[in-house]
């Protein structure tokens, strides 16, 4: 063990261990009347935070500046609303040291989700012995004895694969997603303005964006792409026929422009998307336009282009996708290459009995990594041996596949990592002004916005990446490497904890807001139906004592995977095991600082 | 040709939905909306910048026992027809309120929404139609 790390290395690890045990020594000294003057406005409280005293009690004298709003202690029964023009009082117990949570409790106009503040109870010793973990951790993730890659082949189970054969199959999949699609699509245009009222709004941002983050992404990859129905109505028109197999559709069918064969076009999709994200995610006409954009678009490359390239070049969500699903615990991949080379006609690339692969992905030998496929299982239907499997897996098992590692790939796993970071201070934070910035209330503050947004995203946090990519280098003692190599390459280990911050946020997010789901299901397009006489459903049972302990369990789970990858990879890229065990301190120690970014943002 | 049937079975699924989920809710609504034997009249208020009442008149006759039911569609909003002495106080979003009242006096009457809702607050106001 000795000498296996750099004493610098040790001494960290210590100090973590050191900062763990001083978090149980708190001392709570409140049992003070606080008093706090607290005026609400549109979207925000003042002051923002307030600092008390574990033992305090605190009185809050709340009044509206604007119009009708709520006051909800998050995960208490406390629930006040503030009618303008009268002072109400509400008294909080600040019980335990943390942050307690207090948010708007009635609908106020399209932010009014996030319109929250903060009562940090001191000491708050979270954001420190937070911290002590996650240096444990990232030690113990840089140490520990890499396992061996274990698979198991679920295929194997005759009934699975039986199922994921037959023809109908994925149609099976779409069909009710196109259903919610068209419900979300005509409440969208046709139904209330109020996004927390619509459908579309709490349907995709809560619904489908808490599914496909905190399930879907994290144990399917990119099974999304299985179900989605963005491409279907295209992807039936090209082929001529939605579930059996036609030799000869409707689509020109040309080949996609060379130049554009990358994920640049659904990287700029992205960013546009995380840009608005506020405006987007609150407004159900710019969430229904979005989608029928995006349906839109793929219907027109459908029919002009060969395959699926929409999804493979151009879907901003497929480029999220095809990022995580790296770190997925499934894989699709042929059984034994020896037969792909057997096999002459390659029906799984070229198409046979099943349809040809919609993103140009070759099993028999190309497919090493998830990010390009789509789980449609046609290749499962075309392939005349049965040598195709699929794969339970270790977590994050293609994070240290370094063939096929690319700049376009690299930036959006960055760009990812930005947005969970920006989109927790700009929608969980208690900072008003980002809020309506944001917001596009003005020209000039969303330009200061953007600015901020963009400077942020694509120039501090790829720069510190650099810096530690450089330093890295540095310490490695591999000056001849080239830089812009390993800054690629170190791009991938980021991508668990951005996966673990974007559940993180979501918890964050969704939970809160639960009760909006039974509420649109009983008055879709928010016109005063009531369908399943939950129109009016409110609740505070939702255990969200258990929030900052997931949150943090979250982020250490990012952080042991993403050290782990991190190994990998340094090791992949320096070759020699001495310079490798140097050159991942710096990114082992970036990383250790991102999740603390990300605990500090919620729980400090 | 078990083949075919597939194939169509799916295109006549994707013609339901596409067809199917806007005629649902368009007929649902219009089912709705129809006046049914309570006579209940549904009022949907939003802020003046989002349209105001809708509808912003009401037409009812003389002696006819009147069911408002209130939607606040945007923000909270209240409701008050003074001359009736009916004030129905703050409406949270997204809820709704019933009203009931005897419409005796013929005439046009505003109303009014109680709660401040924006800065077009004051314009906030429709009327009640009283046909003798
Ligand atoms: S790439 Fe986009 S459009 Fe294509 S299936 Fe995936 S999410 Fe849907
Ligand atoms: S590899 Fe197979 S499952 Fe994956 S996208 Fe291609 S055809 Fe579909
Ligand atoms: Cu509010
Ligand atoms: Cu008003």
């Amino acid at each position: 063990m000795a000498g296996r790390f750099p004493p610098v290395v040790r001494l960290v690890a210590l100090a973590g261990a050191g900062l763990l045990l001083a978090g149980f020594f708190a001392v709570p000294r409140g049992g003070r009347e606080v008093d706090v003057p607290l005026t609400v406005q549109k979207f925000a409280f003042s002051p923002p935070r307030v600092s008390v005293a574990a033992g305090d009690r605190v009185t809050f004298r709340i009044r509206s500046l604007d119009i009708t709003h709520g006051f909800a202690v998050e995960g208490t029964g406390v629930d006040a609303t503030i009618l303008p023009g009268r002072e109400v009082r509400v008294t909080v117990q600040a019980g335990r040291p943390g942050k307690i949570r207090y948010r708007c409790s009635v609908i106020c106009g399209p932010l009014h989700p996030f319109m929250v503040g903060e009562i940090i109870v001191e000491p708050n010793r979270w954001p420190l012995w937070g911290g002590g973990l996650m240096l444990v951790v990232g030690f113990l993730a840089s140490a520990g004895l890499a396992r061996p890659g274990m698979r198991r082949d679920l295929l194997r189970w005759r009934p699975l694969g039986w199922l994921l054969t037959r023809r109908p199959f994925q149609f099976a999949l779409i069909a009710p997603n196109l259903l919610v699609f068209t419900l979300i699509v005509l409440a969208g245009l046709v139904g209330t303005a109020t996004g927390a009222m619509n459908v579309s709004t709490i349907f995709v941002w809560l619904a489908w964006w808490g599914l496909l983050v905190l399930v879907l992404i994290p144990l399917g990859g990119r099974a999304w792409c299985a179900m989605c129905p963005l491409p279907a109505p295209g992807e039936w028109l090209a082929r001529g026929a939605i579930v059996e197999r036609r030799m000869r559709g409707w689509g020109l069918g040309w080949p996609w422009p060379k130049a554009l064969r990358n994920l640049w076009p659904a990287f700029g999709g992205l960013l546009l998307l995380v840009l608005f994200g506020l405006v987007v995610t609150t407004r159900p006409i710019v969430t229904a336009a979005l989608l029928l954009g995006l349906a839109a678009v793929a219907l027109v490359t459908h029919l002009l282009f060969e395959r699926r390239v929409f999804c493979r070049y151009l879907c901003p969500v497929g480029g999220l996708l095809g990022v995580y699903a790296l770190a997925a615990p499934i894989e699709l991949r042929a059984r034994d290459l020896d037969v792909c080379r057997a096999c002459r006609d390659k029906p799984c690339f070229r198409g046979g009995a099943g349809y040809p692969c919609p993103t140009f992905q070759f099993p028999g030998s190309g497919l090493m990594r998830n990010t390009y496929c789509l789980l449609c299982t046609e290749c499962l239907k075309a392939c005349p041996h049965d040598n195709l499997a699929l794969s339970l897996r270790l977590f994050g098992a293609d994070l240290r596949v370094s063939r096929g590692a690319r700049a376009d790939e690299a930036w959006i796993a960055l760009l990812l990592l930005g947005t969970a970071l920006a989109h927790s201070v700009i929608k969980l934070g208690p900072w008003g002004w980002i809020k309506s910035w944001a917001n596009l209330d003005g020209p000039v503050e969303f330009l200061f916005y953007s600015g901020l947004f963009l400077g942020a995203v694509l120039g501090v946090l790829p720069g510190l990446h650099l810096v530690a990519a450089w330093l890295s280098r540095a310490l490695a003692g591999a000056p001849s490497l080239r830089l812009g190599k390993l800054f690629v390459a170190y791009a991938y280990a980021l991508i668990p904890l951005s996966l673990a911050a974007w559940m993180a946020f979501t918890l964050a997010v969704v939970l809160p807001n639960l009760s909006y789901i039974p509420r649109v299901l009983s008055d879709p397009l928010g016109w005063g139906w009531d369908l399943f006489g939950t129109r009016e459903t409110t609740w505070t049972w939702v255990p969200l004592g258990l929030l900052p302990w997931a949150q943090l369990g979250l982020l250490l789970a990012g952080l042991w995977g993403s050290v782990r990858a991190a190994r990998e990879i340094v090791r992949d890229a320096l070759g020699e095991a001495e310079a490798a065990r140097r050159g991942l301190v710096p990114l082992a120690g970036f990383l250790g600082l991102l999740a603390w970014a990300f605990l500090a943002l919620y729980l400090g | 040709m078990a083949i075919k049937s597939a194939e169509r079975l799916a295109l006549a699924v994707v013609l339901a939905i596409l067809v199917g989920v806007p005629a649902a809710v368009f007929s649902y609504q219009a089912l709705r909306s129809r006046p049914d034997a309570s006579g209940e009249i549904f009022l949907v208020a939003r802020t003046v910048e989002h349209g105001g009442w809708s509808p912003a008149r009401i037409v009812v006759k003389q002696g006819q026992t009147v069911r408002l039911r209130i939607l606040a569609e945007d923000v909270t909003h209240g409701f008050q027809l003074l001359h009736f002495g009916v004030n129905a106080g703050a409406i949270k979003t997204g809820t709704t309120k019933v009203v009931e009242f005897t419409a005796e006096r013929a005439g046009e009457f505003p109303f009014y929404c109680s709660v401040r809702c924006s800065p077009l607050h004051m314009a906030l106001m429709g009327t009640l139609v009283v046909e003798p």
